[in-house]
């Protein structure tokens, strides 16, 4: 059922984009030929090239043709680069996937970790002056904290390199920039969950039979307080990769987010529909992910599905 | 008319001891442009260093066919990898052999021949000869077509190129066109190999070009990486350059850098050597840091506003005479773009072959604009703005991609012009929609910019039976002269009607120039060498830098 679901999400991506791009004025050619340079261009030979790149032709004719295509995996060819778009797709998914996962983990650690630790002696001077930190790291924009950074540490103090290529230590600066909003966001759910789970009798429980207060934060507070967690990074997901269209720009690094602004800047739109169709599945993976993790992690929901 | 070896010698032994004199300190930036090719480096003769890679910071090419990508900073990025038949002299205009040794063109400018140099190898070890040159000024035109949208500009009503012997080349076209000459002094042209000849499009953009060039692709991702090594059997180098042999540089790297805004901290922080197109702020930090930033005026109709005559205020001459003295240039662009753009002083920019001084007709005088648009009608209303028949004194400025603070430029202008009773609306479309704008014929004006050296340009871009911007509806004295010019061979007649156009477009109001183009390149401590050969296309001359360690 739910992959039935998946499967009509990614097919409704697929329809919505075909027609906004078939109605959307200019293509690739247009974009081409204006920056071209100054000089105008033979009539005759702009609609050859357009149909060498398969730019004409009817809606319906086209758009039946393109889903065949898709439906063999064949996502065209690239009217601006050329390559095909399964390849440039293919090239940029690891760099993003790289990203978002370290970001996802660096958020996930500054996130909880700082709920913790905030909610472990909540009434201490230190806590009550860090609680405005989530909201703080939210509202922050990426753009401003990837150029701060990166005055910072990379061209103030030369640790981290300008450029996403080459090295590993690379990704630590658009990681970090990332974590930044996608972390206060974790921080705020799970010091939410945590406050609502302390106020649970079970732990009053565990505290009455002798256990440790640390213990019993950690082992009986933590647990339940992730479901919200887990729901915060499945849905939230189109922040990571969003977060990442900006660090790939201002790190200069490959990935999705770069190439799809590159492919609707120059409205090349085999590749921007391309793009939407490859987001979408990984939204709708995503999303089955974190759906099959919540009776793993609760088992509260493992007995109720029973 | 024939150009024999020897007396090609003569211009180029000029030029290289007219080099070597501004050797002597010559800040390479232009004013106008005469200084623009003399090296700021003034310990070139004793301290050269062979060796190092040049990081040049840029987003990477998409596309490494310099017949497909000829604009500013592509041009950059590929121009190591071809050479040109000739050379074009900035100071005098005058064409020096280079793959090319001697060249004819007949009376009427429709039949061209090349006598190539013997011993010139393309990197992929295959002879540069008669064949390989006409199949890769064939393939514009018949392979590439619209998408080599700069090469193919200067091949109008090509007919067909072949060789006439080993080391001999003709190219004939069906009617004059004395541009292609320049042309093939430009990067545009540049000569690919005959393997390069037989493929699609597609496949140059993503494989790259076999050429000539001083230096050779060794790893090309479009839109990701892009590096040079250098060719060491290299003895072929441009005329102008001052390093006859192979490149000093071991190597070019284009360090992939998107934002713009970080390509100035970067070069300060040693990450890259070089990049091109440099905000004005940064230009001061660069000088003080012991870097430098060359620049020039480019050739080429200037950075304008185009009016459509067809069904808008335009359509009035007095209208379109009064916009073209209603406003100062210089305040206009002073303090919103660098100091290296300047005011344009005619309908074509000041380094451009065949250039004619206009500044008294282009000098701000908006009292007589007044008069003017009084004596045709339009009054001034309670806002300010000029009215006549119930119609407005309003217009706008379509374009797309706000490339040079464009819509700085025009806020400065729309200020100017509310004295005097126009109202200027700033129309910046979004990507890809300007062409069918454009087609539609609803708009006012449109801001262009010619990049190409050639001022043919103005023909391809104006003239009724060709792209007709402007939308005139019929030929009159204009077209007669844009015709002319281009079967024009002798320079000083060409020149001559060119100046006429200059004075035809600025005084009708045609075309109304806002500032030069001018290119920059900004360079670290450690380069030396570098200068910008204007007249061949964005670019500098890779061969003659060097790297101090």
């Amino acid at each position: 059922m739910r992959l039935a679901q998946a499967v009509l999400v990614v097919w409704g991506a697929f329809t919505v984009s075909f027609v906004v791009l078939y109605l959307v004025p200019g293509d690739s050619v247009s974009v081409m030929l204006n920056a071209g340079g100054g000089t105008a261009v033979d009539p005759e030979a702009e609609a050859r090239l357009r149909a060498d790149l398969g730019l004409d032709g009817s809606f319906l004719h086209r758009y039946l043709h393109d889903l065949g295509n898709y439906l063999h995996f064949d996502l065209g060819r690239s009217a601006d680069l050329g390559a095909s778009v399964g390849h440039l797709i293919g090239l940029a998914v690891p760099p993003t996937v790289a990203l978002t996962l370290c970001a996802m983990a660096m958020s996930v650690l500054f996130g909880v970790g700082f709920a913790v630790l905030v909610s472990r002696w909540p009434r201490s001077p230190l806590a009550r002056a860090a609680r405005i930190l989530p909201a703080f790291g939210n509202s922050v924009p990426t753009f401003w904290v990837a150029l701060i950074l990166l005055q910072l540490f990379s061209f103030n103090i030369r640790i981290f390199p300008v450029t996403g290529q080459g090295t590993w230590y690379a990704i630590v600066l658009p990681a970090v920039t990332i974590a930044i909003p996608y972390g206060a966001m974790i921080a705020q759910v799970a010091l939410d969950g945590i406050r609502r789970a302390q106020a649970e009798m079970y732990i009053m429980t565990a505290r009455a039979k002798g256990v440790g207060a640390t213990a019993v934060h950690l082992r009986h507070v933590l647990p339940s307080s992730l479901l919200p967690v887990v729901s915060v990074i499945g849905v939230n997901f189109g922040t990571l990769l969003a977060g990442a269209v900006i660090s790939e720009t201002i790190y200069s690094r490959q990935g999705l987010g770069s190439l799809m602004q590159t492919a609707v800047l120059q409205r090349d739109l085999p590749l921007v529909q391309g793009t939407i169709v490859v987001t979408a599945a990984m939204f709708v993976l995503v999303n089955l992910v974190t759906d099959a993790a919540y009776p793993l992690i609760d088992p509260r929901v493992r007995r109720a599905a029973r | 008319m024939k150009i024999t070896p020897l007396s090609a010698v003569l211009p180029a032994a000029l030029v290289v001891s007219a080099l070597a004199a501004g050797c002597g300190g010559g800040s390479g930036s232009g004013a106008g442009g005469a200084s623009a090719t003399a090296s700021a480096d003034t310990t070139t003769a004793t301290a050269i260093t062979r060796g190092g890679t040049l990081r040049f910071g840029d987003t990477v090419v998409d596309c490494a066919d310099p017949h497909q990508r000829g604009n500013n900073p592509s041009s950059y990025q590929l121009k190591p990898v071809t050479d040109s038949l000739l050379a074009q002299d900035p100071k005098t205009g005058r064409f020096l052999p280079w793959l090319a040794t001697a060249y004819t063109v007949n009376d009427s400018a429709t039949k061209f021949t090349f006598t190539l140099r013997q011993g010139v190898t393309f990197s992929d070890g295959t002879p540069l000869d008669g064949q390989a040159v006409a199949d890769s000024i064939d393939a514009i035109v018949n392979k590439l077509g619209a998408a080599a949208s700069l090469p193919i500009g200067y091949l109008n009503n090509y007919k067909d190129a072949k060789a006439t012997g080993a080391n001999t080349v003709e190219v004939d076209f069906s009617k004059p066109n004395i541009a292609f000459l320049q042309g093939t002094a430009t990067t545009n042209l540049g000569i690919v190999s005959e393997a390069t000849s037989k493929l699609s499009a597609e496949q140059r953009c993503a494989k790259g070009v076999v050429g000539t060039g001083p230096f050779v692709i060794t790893k090309f991702t479009p839109a990701q990486s892009l590096a040079y090594k250098r060719r060491a059997d290299y003895q072929w180098a441009n005329p102008l350059g001052k390093n006859r042999g192979p490149a000093y540089l071991d190597g070019l790297q284009i360090v992939s850098i998107k934002d713009t805004s970080v390509l100035a901290n970067s070069l300060l922080s040693n990450q890259i050597d070089a990049y091109s197109v440099v905000l004005p702020q940064d230009a001061g930090r660069i000088d003080q840091s012991g870097g430098h930033v060359y620049t020039t005026t480019n050739a080429g109709y200037p950075v304008a506003i185009l009016p459509n005559v067809k069904g808008t205020i335009f359509s009035d001459p007095a209208v379109r005479q009064a916009l073209q003295i209603g406003f100062d240039r210089k305040q206009a662009i002073s303090g919103v773009i660098g100091d290296w753009f300047h005011a344009s002083t005619s309908a074509l920019s000041s380094t451009t072959v065949g250039y004619k001084d206009l500044s008294t007709d282009l000098a701000a005088d908006p009292a007589r604009a007044e008069q003017l648009l009084d004596a045709a009608g339009w009054k001034k209303g309670p806002d300010g703005i000029r009215v006549k028949d119930g119609k407005k004194l309003k217009f706008d400025v379509t374009w797309e991609i706000d490339w040079n603070a464009t819509s700085s430029v025009l806020a400065a202008v729309k200020e100017q012009l509310k004295k005097i009773g126009f109202e200027l609306d700033i129309n910046l479309v979004p990507s890809g929609q300007s062409a069918a704008i454009y087609k539609s014929g609803k708009f006012d004006s449109r801001w262009v910019n010619g990049y190409t050296p050639e001022p043919d340009t103005l023909r391809a871009v104006l003239a009724v039976d060709a792209g007709n911007w402007s939308n005139r509806a019929s030929k009159d004295e204009l077209d007669g002269l844009l015709q002319k010019q281009v079967q024009q061979v002798d320079p000083t007649q060409r020149n001559a009607t060119l100046a006429q156009i200059q004075q035809q477009l600025v005084k009708e109001g045609y075309l109304i120039p806002i500032y030069d183009w001018a290119q920059s390149f900004a360079v670290s401590s450690k380069v030396h060498g570098a200068q910008l050969l204007y007249l061949s296309g964005p670019g500098p001359l890779y061969s003659d830098i060097w790297l101090s360690h």
